[in-house]
């Protein structure tokens, strides 16, 4: 297995290198999502499979869509020739001396670690029968450490509010994009399966590997999917409902915090008999808000509509 | 009951914004409710950690080392009590500035709760890792705000601005990453005990750390997004980012460095620090002083004036502690002044070129007397807020023997002095041939007079030091 | 050395090759690809730091790299919006 951990390790670094140095922005876009998805099975590899799922899922699946639909809107003459080899220049030739000792040093540095383990993490898993799931990462990111979580959503929010004060006016009815393998039947087939496969990561996130973030991720695959194939559009105008959606994660998250001060004595923290069904709602309430906010990052529009038949 | 207060002073802000967003109309007065309120809770807290004692929330009641608390001492609460006092006085200046009908008037009144939200969260944070996650929520409440004074003419600003954040914050994020690796907290508190001393990984992850900061900060190398960025941004809101914004950068610098960092950090990385802030103030005043548009000479204002902060770092005592952080609060109160009376000129001329400024004394008496008196405490003559910190570092380079941070003081007001008065002077000059500018509305009397208020209190600062020194107290742990 | 972990390696060298990019790429959107690169590296090494516990991954690591994830993504998502409307300044809306 050694040998395997050498070959990945191998590969994302020559995909890393690629990316960098690759003639073509498509050919450094496609190298970026490749190593997405090998960093994914390294992770596997690491004993981090719901990590993994989210890279898969996110960083590699959504951010790559993502990267391709910005890269066909750039117009071809925008995009000019790099010099990215490290012998191109006395920049390059610097900046590639000061990568080599800096990656020689956080080698080093990783390599040296102390061997004790780690105090907040014993904390994390000593408590965990008290978190209200089973599963010691879903536990922090909702419970032990919700706080990073619910500011977190807060960013998400103001990146989507940020693209779309950017968007340019899209005319209503245009599909995002036209050309796809996908027919509109097929993606009507795939539908069901993916959402409940999203739906299922949520709810497993307690248990298992998977969680608002990875469920929230699939859904909002979804509804790319439709976007894709043009069931779903983008639309100009967004509606309370919709506002409401995006923000409901945090604004559940916060609501519970709060409400619950006078029983627990601290913000943030949850009773007793109530935090399993409290940490079901506030990830399910999370789900919907990632994946809407995910969704809307993607097709670029305050709204979404059903497509005129 | 006071632990309520830096729960309360992160969570009103939050879900002000958040009604906002979801309300999907523009409501300013609701705003000037949530300013003001955040303003009596901070002199709520300003009464609770008088004594002393910080003020402390654990979040989620798990204890350490793994729940996020928050905490208020001296220093903290001193940041956030420039922030809401420049929160009420930007409010107020934003109501007629942004209006309440257009969809970008939804967005500011959207987007400016949650950046004083964030902002006041960062203060408050007492983990380095919700520390990097404030330092985003900053970020990206502050970005799409430079984009409303129009996305034509702000993209480049912005896209620059946001690619230095992020790269910022993700080199803070490997130092975070190694520094767990060691002491197995992120707790602030626990991590100078936790920390091991003699290893690479320790002195490597500090310097990620900083460097990381430094981005965020803009300061020297760093600062090329910054001008684009501050200069671009609608007067409301470059006032909230030269202000606050890269000063919660700085601010972070002096908290972990007297703090979490503390058993990494060296004597050589402090004159390092130092020397960049004297090249920052000594360069930012050079350009400030070439510029020939208003905004940018402001904005490189900003970047010369950071760099007195870092003259703490090669000084370390009381007076120098005392100078950077008095500094960080004149440097606040007086640059939001110039920033809202720099509007309020481009507000008239539809445009920011300096020649454009001839003889316009009159119609903008008013704004034009808040430039003046805050460009004193930038060029720090007595008795403003800006000579009261830049005596303080004067007598720490003395104390120290480090009489070299002098050169530095002297020239960055010398420079300092000579911008302010190149506008003055162009302001107060009879125009030749009078007015092929197109001369719009006077800007009213709440524009004009919310940065007199500021401009006034910048001054005032100078008088009222004793009380807000007090309050900051000594190094934390006592200092090297 | 030889001990070394190849996936310490991995990280540091992804961190390395994306401050490399960032320094010499002038394109925005090669700029953010390498910004993604120090990001995934960041990841690696909490991940590899995970691993100390006796019973099971530090899972304090783990909920770091998931914030840190989508913190990026959405980061990087107002990039590309940023990228695309910088692409096409003529035709100009919601000013």
């Amino acid at each position: 297995m050694m040998l395997l951990d050498g070959v990945l390790a191998l590969l994302l670094l020559l995909l890393a290198g690629r990316c960098v140095t690759a003639a073509s922005l498509l050919q450094a876009i496609v190298a970026f999502i490749v190593l997405g998805l090998l960093l994914a099975l390294s992770w596997v590899r690491l004993q981090a499979p719901d990590l993994a799922l989210a890279e898969a899922a996110i960083g590699a699946g959504l951010l790559g869509v993502l990267l391709l639909g910005t890269w066909r809107h750039l117009p071809a003459s925008g995009i000019h020739h790099e010099f990215p080899w490290p012998w191109h220049g006395m920049k390059q030739a610097v900046s590639a001396l000061g990568g080599l000792a800096l990656a020689v040093m956080l080698a080093l540095a990783l390599h040296e670690t102390a061997p004790e383990p780690a105090a907040a993490g014993e904390t994390a898993l000593a408590q965990l029968d008290a978190a209200g799931v089973k599963q010691p990462v879903t536990a922090v990111l909702l419970n032990f450490r919700a706080y990073d979580t619910l500011l977190e959503m807060g960013v998400l929010l103001m990146a989507l509010i940020g693209a779309l004060i950017v968007r340019r006016p899209l005319q209503d009815g245009s599909r995002i994009a036209p050309a796809t393998l996908l027919s509109p039947s097929l993606a009507r087939l795939f539908l069901p399966p993916i959402l409940l496969i999203g739906l299922y990561l949520v709810w497993a996130g307690a248990y298992s590997p998977g969680g608002a973030f990875q469920g929230g991720a699939v859904l909002a695959g979804a509804g790319v999917m439709l976007a894709l194939t043009g069931l779903l559009r983008g639309a100009s105008v967004d509606g309370l409902w919709l506002r409401g959606l995006l923000a409901l994660g945090a604004i559940v998250f916060t609501t519970a915090g709060v409400l619950l001060v006078p029983v627990t004595g601290h913000f943030m923290a949850y009773p007793d008999g109530l935090v399993t069904p409290l940490m079901v709602l506030i990830e399910f309430s999370l789900a919907i808000s990632i994946a809407l906010s995910l969704l809307l990052l993607f097709t670029g529009t305050p709204g979404l509509a059903r497509s005129r038949p | 009951m006071t632990e309520a207060l830096p729960v309360l002073l992160v969570f009103v802000p939050f879900l002000a914004g958040l009604g906002q967003f979801v309300l999907g109309r523009a409501v300013p007065w609701s705003q000037q409710f949530v300013s003001g309120f955040n303003l009596l809770l901070v002199l709520l807290l300003l009464r609770a950690v008088a004594g002393g004692e910080p003020v402390i929330a654990d979040l989620g009641g798990w204890g350490e080392p793994l729940a996020i608390h928050l905490q208020a001492d001296g220093l903290a609460t001193l940041m956030l009590l420039l922030t809401a006092v420049l929160a009420v006085a930007i409010s107020l200046y934003a109501i007629p500035a942004f209006g309440g009908h257009a969809r970008s008037a939804w967005q500011f009144w959207t987007l400016w709760p949650l950046l004083l939200g964030s902002l006041n969260a960062l203060f408050l944070s007492r983990d380095l890792f919700n520390i990097y996650v404030t330092l985003e929520l900053v970020t990206l409440a502050a970005i799409p705000l430079v984009l409303l004074a129009g996305p034509r003419k702000t993209v480049d600003a912005a896209l620059r601005y946001l690619l230095f954040a992020l790269l910022g914050s993700l080199i803070y994020l490997a130092g975070v990453a190694l520094l767990y690796a060691q002491a197995g907290t992120l707790d602030l508190a626990l991590l100078p005990a936790a920390t091991p001393t003699g290893s690479l990984a320790g002195p490597l992850a500090a310097a990620l750390i900083i460097t990381g900061i430094l981005i965020k900060g803009a300061i020297l190398p760093f600062h090329i997004w910054l001008p684009a960025a501050h200069g671009g941004a609608p007067a409301a809101v470059s006032a909230i980012l030269s202000a606050l914004v890269v000063k919660a950068a700085i601010y972070l610098l002096l908290r972990l460095w007297t703090g979490a960092l503390e058993p990494l950090v060296s004597i050589a990385a402090g004159q390092l620090l130092g020397l960049l802030g004297a090249s920052a103030v000594l360069f930012g005043s050079w350009q400030a002083f070439r510029q020939s548009r208003l905004k940018l000479v402001v904005a490189y204002s900003t970047v010369a004036q950071l760099g007195y902060m870092l003259l703490f770092f090669p000084m370390a005592v009381t007076a120098a502690w005392q100078g950077a952080v008095y500094h960080g609060l004149a440097h606040g109160v007086a640059k939001a002044a110039l920033f809202l009376a720099a509007g309020n000129l481009l507000y008239y001329l539809g445009q920011d070129r300096l020649e454009a400024l001839r003889g316009i004394d009159r119609p903008l008496a008013v704004s034009l007397l808040a430039f003046g008196l805050a460009g004193v405490s930038i060029m720090g003559l007595p008795p403003s807020g800006g000579f009261t910190a830049k005596w303080l570092l004067l007598t720490a380079s003395l104390q120290t023997g480090q009489w070299w941070w002098t050169a530095a003081l002297v020239a960055g007001g010398l420079l300092a002095a000579g911008y302010i008065f190149r506008v003055l002077r162009l302001a107060f000059l009879q125009s030749a041939e009078p007015a092929e500018r197109r001369d719009g509305p006077v800007p009213g009397r709440l524009m004009a007079w919310t940065a007199t208020a500021l401009a006034l209190l910048a001054i005032g600062l100078g008088l009222i030091s004793a009380p807000l020194l007090d309050l900051l107290g000594d190094i934390p742990g006592g200092g090297s | 050395m030889s001990g070394i972990d190849p996936f310490a390696l991995a990280a540091a060298g992804l961190m390395a090759f994306g401050l490399y990019g960032f320094c010499v790429c002038r394109h925005p959107l090669r700029r953010l690809l390498a910004i993604n690169l120090v990001g995934n590296g960041v990841f690696l090494a909490l991940i590899l730091i995970a691993r100390r516990l006796p019973d099971g991954p530090d899972p304090v690591p783990h909920a770091m790299v998931l914030t840190g994830i989508v913190i990026a993504v959405s980061a990087t998502a107002f990039g590309l919006a940023l990228i695309r409307r910088q692409a096409r300044p003529e035709d100009d809306g919601n000013d």
